[in-house]
């Protein structure tokens, strides 16, 4: 048995790695953050990046304050900059269900003191050089999102954990949670050895109910593909920057990336993932090559109307990846009751980017006793009673979540 | 009307491969796939060619079932037509037979200007193919090519790499080239092109259409039999030490090893 911690956080993408900073910047004692691979190179570095503020939930929006904070914070510590890329965003409604779900979302961001406002078709086109500005009915403008590069941002939070005292091990698979007499009691690595602690967070993200299973609890959440296509570049009707867009009319969100554009779609079923088909690393996971191309295709259609050559567009990349979706697309996060000292931080549905930082500060209060900053049985493990996500139709119930999504 | 014949492979776009533990051959099926990357240049380089020249690509691949994705691929990206060569007597053929099988494909499509092939596939790296079917066909190849090739009056002009110079040459057609990645910049394929490649048929031909005998191509027939392939191993040992002072400890006591 090696050396004894009082917390373990397992997985090192951005949400063991932002629960294992605030973990470690509220001097919760010795932390080990262990990682079957290196750290933020699973889903983490997958991930459309967008920093959405306005949500109409504020607890979420709470969440996603404390992740720019997060940023602002780590790059004193770490004296460097992230690259926040402060873009603005534009959320697009050409109908009359997307037009309430805009209102509702104004109306979030003005209590919150988001800065929004509406603009002009011209200003829209102004803003997005490619857009089809005529199909546009009205479109909410809000100057201070932002996007950031996933697996910096993961990265951040890692060595900032690191810094604060953390230990970080990366490429040191945990085989097994360990407990005993209804408490958990460390980790069994994949070598047999085991590290014991009197506190284990579960944010294996994808994987996290594959060390659920042997101790009888699942976490109400099961991977989903999640995809973008990038095109090839232009920069002229694609500049660096220019503001990211959520079309819901048209399943849609587009951001731009160094002279290409971005382009995420939801297909009408998205499709869940068993988690036990998982391989170790995705590099080996097959997400269905074909879906590249059907999707495309399926969506094309509703996104014409913005971006009339969607259909002629080179497409340079196809991004798949597994998000974590939960029936009521609510974050998981906080203690697992069935076994003391154990915690699950997971069920990221889309936002692990955008609200990671405030789903470790979540985590990490729950943990240490300390006032929840946000309301936490939104996110209790255990809100949806006892769930089985190894059963298709569960697995049904989480894919969805994401087909009914109406944000980007 | 010129025609240009592109042959595609299936190799595998994941590290994890399974190995067939009795013909020591790549288990293709439990892969996932792509196109071997040198063969989209070969592609692009005739479809390229065809936007000057004005033919028809064909796009041929010979593999299992799932090879017919590599050639949807490629009529995607601009093959006007596609055939699968596809039969289990192909199944473990080295690189000699694949090229008779692939000669014999040549001569059933007939009438052609230029073959054009991946300078080698990442699965096999031997990068024999193409001039061995050239051989077959007993046709002259062009390899190493540094520039764009040329192609006019029964003649394929071309800079080839030789040694530390570049010799100009010419060759009459039909003609076999070998394409790397530096010989020319893929086209992003698109939507359009995809919808379009759903619509085409993929003709399949075996060993019957291709007038050989099962006995003459697959691992029975094949001069190279692989004894035994291995993965280097790096095994390293690892004591965690408890804190400095132990670290010091080990240092010590190694001091004058």
């Amino acid at each position: 048995m090696e050396r004894t911690y009082d917390i373990i956080v397992v997985g090192g993408g951005l949400l063991g790695c932002a629960t294992a900073y605030q973990l470690a910047k509220r001097r919760a004692g010795r932390i080990l953050l262990l990682d079957g691979n290196e750290v933020a190179s699973q889903a983490s570095s997958r991930a459309a990046c967008l920093l959405t503020r306005a949500r109409t939930k504020p607890a979420l929006m709470e969440m996603v304050q404390e992740t720019y904070d997060c940023i602002v914070e780590m790059e004193h510590l770490l004296d460097e900059q992230l690259g926040l890329q402060v873009c603005g965003s534009l959320t697009i409604a050409s109908s009359a269900a997307s037009l309430k779900g805009l209102e509702a979302l104004e109306a979030a961001a003005d209590r919150f003191g988001i800065p929004n406002g509406r603009i002009s078709r011209r200003e829209v086109k102004r803003l997005l050089p490619w857009i089809e500005a005529e199909a546009v009915g009205e479109a909410c403008y809000m100057p201070t999102d932002a996007f950031i590069d996933c697996a910096v941002l993961c990265s951040a939070y890692a060595r900032s954990a690191l810094a604060c005292g953390a230990e970080v091990r990366p490429n040191t698979r945990v085989k097994a949670i360990t407990a005993e007499g209804g408490a958990v009691t460390g980790v069994e690595l994949a070598d047999g050895s085991r590290i014991a602690a009197g506190g284990v967070v579960n944010a294996a993200g994808a994987w996290a109910n594959l060390l659920m299973r042997p101790l009888g609890v699942g976490l109400p959440f099961t991977p989903v593909r999640s995809h973008f296509w990038i095109t090839g570049i232009d920069k002229e009707r694609f500049p660096a920057n220019h503001p990211f867009t959520v079309i819901p009319d048209a399943r849609a969100f587009t951001r731009s990336d160094v002279g290409a554009l971005i382009i995420g779609l939801r297909e009408s079923e998205c499709r869940a993932f068993d988690p036990a088909t998982l391989t170790d690393k995705l590099e080996d996971f097959d997400f269905g090559r074909a879906a590249e191309w059907q999707v495309l295709d399926e969506c094309a259609p509703l996104l014409k109307r913005y971006l009339p050559d969607i259909e002629e567009l080179g497409i340079a990349h196809y991004v798949a990846g597994p998000s974590c979706y939960v029936p009521d697309a609510m974050f998981v996060v906080g203690p697992v009751r069935q076994y003391a000292g154990l915690h699950a931080v997971a069920g990221c549905c889309g936002g692990g980017v955008a609200a990671g930082g405030g789903m470790g500060r979540l985590a990490a209060e729950l943990i240490l006793g300390e006032e929840p900053f946000v309301p936490p049985a939104l996110f209790a493990p255990d809100r949806f009673g006892e769930v089985d996500p190894f059963s298709p139709a569960f697995q049904k119930r989480c894919a969805e979540a994401r087909s009914n999504k109406k944000g980007g | 009307m010129k025609r240009y014949i592109v042959f595609l492979k299936q190799v595998p776009a994941s590290t994890r491969v399974d190995m067939d533990p009795v013909t020591k051959t790549l288990k293709r099926a439990s892969a996932m796939s792509q196109t071997n990357p040198d063969d989209l240049h070969a592609l692009q380089m005739a479809v390229d060619l065809k936007r000057r020249t004005g033919a028809e690509v064909v796009a041929v691949s010979m593999g299992p079932a799932s090879a017919e994705a590599v050639l949807r691929d490629a009529l995607q990206r601009g093959a006007d037509r596609a055939v699968l060569l596809s039969s289990r007597a192909f199944a473990g053929s080295d690189t000699w037979c694949t090229s008779l099988v692939l000669s014999a494909a040549v001569k059933k499509i007939g009438d052609y200007d230029l073959l054009f092939f991946g300078r080698m596939a990442l699965d096999g790296d031997t990068a024999q193919v193409g001039p061995e079917v050239a051989g077959q066909l007993d046709i002259p190849q062009l390899t190493h090519l540094v520039r764009f090739p040329e192609v006019s009056e029964g003649k394929v002009r071309a800079a080839k790499r030789a040694g530390n110079e570049v010799q100009l040459v010419e060759a009459d057609l039909p003609c076999a080239i070998m394409v790397g990645r530096e010989n020319c910049e893929l086209d992003f394929p698109n939507l359009s092109g995809w919808r379009r490649a759903q619509e085409r048929p993929v003709a399949t031909w075996d060993e019957n259409d291709l007038g050989l005998e099962a006995g003459q191509v697959g691992l029975a027939a094949s001069p190279t039999q692989v004894v035994a392939t291995d993965v280097p191993q790096r095994k390293k040992t690892v004591e965690w030490l408890a804190d400095a002072k132990a670290a010091a400890a080990v240092v010590y006591a190694r001091r004058n090893v």
